[in-house]
């Protein structure tokens, strides 16, 4: 009887740990997901605003709306 | 159109080099910014080093993206102005060909021993005299075109080309009654 017990109370605690362990895993997996996606996020924030501000400083720099001079 | 004395329209060819500069300039400026990332990082410690190693990717891969965006972005809007541009040259040509048709505008040469027919002369800036022999609308220039002078010529019947000094292109002599008093 008592072995039975014991049998049936460690299926029962493998399966709710199963469960636990499932659920942490989820969770982890959401929170590395969360921080590589904030991650990437800040890598495309940086990488438009440079990129945008390059393209700006080169357009000022390069179309002079005008005919070209002779050269001297 | 064979290669005159005067400057190139900022439409024909100018605008195209504008274009292409600043495209090939913006993207050297991200590799320079992602390279600078790069030379950061390289002195600090590990952690600042996958910082500023992340962050030079980001700006070679989404600069890319931006860039390329950026880069369609202008060439459209400039095909599209420069759209008009031609439209708008193309029936400049138009109006003034259809005006000198229907009005029957056509030179002739004057002078004995040639009397070339139906010439566009060759015409002379006032300012410097240089011989122009393709005065109409182009990549020169729509209405006006700038002399290598810097003097402004009209490029049109209809904005005055006929007043300026004309020349047949054949004999080269004088075709325009106001210059030449003698009777012909
Ligand atoms: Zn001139
Ligand atoms: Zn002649």
């Amino acid at each position: 009887m008592i072995r039975r017990y014991i049998e049936v109370d460690d299926d029962d605690n493998a399966g709710a740990s199963l469960f636990g362990y499932f659920i942490l895993l989820m969770l982890a997996l959401a929170a590395i997901a969360f921080v590589l996606a904030a991650f990437v996020f800040a890598g495309a924030l940086l990488g438009g605003w440079v990129a945008i501000s390059n393209y700006t400083k080169s357009f000022i720099k390069n179309v002079k709306l005008e005919r070209p001079t002779l050269a001297p | 159109m064979k290669d005159q004395p005067a400057i190139k329209s900022y439409f024909f060819e100018k605008g195209y080099k504008d274009l292409s500069n600043t495209i090939k300039d913006s993207w050297s400026s991200n590799i320079a910014s992602a390279l600078d990332l790069f030379a950061k990082g390289g002195a600090r410690e590990w952690h600042a080093k996958i910082v500023y190693f992340s962050a030079g990717l980001a700006v070679i891969i989404f600069g890319a993206v931006l860039f390329s965006v950026l880069s369609l972005l202008h060439i459209v809007l400039l095909f599209l102005v420069f759209l008009v541009i031609y439209i708008s040259y193309t029936l400049v040509l138009a109006v003034d060909y259809l005006y000198r048709v229907k009005n029957k505008i056509t030179t002739s040469c004057p002078n004995s021993g040639c009397f070339e027919k139906n010439v566009v002369p060759v015409y002379q800036c006032p300012n410097c005299f240089a011989e122009h022999d393709e005065l109409w609308p182009g990549k020169f220039g729509i209405l006006n075109r700038t002399c290598n002078c810097g003097a402004e010529l009209p490029t049109t019947f209809l904005n005055g080309r006929n007043k300026l000094y004309a020349s047949c292109p054949k004999c080269r002599k004088n075709l325009s009654k106001r210059f030449n008093p003698e009777p012909l």
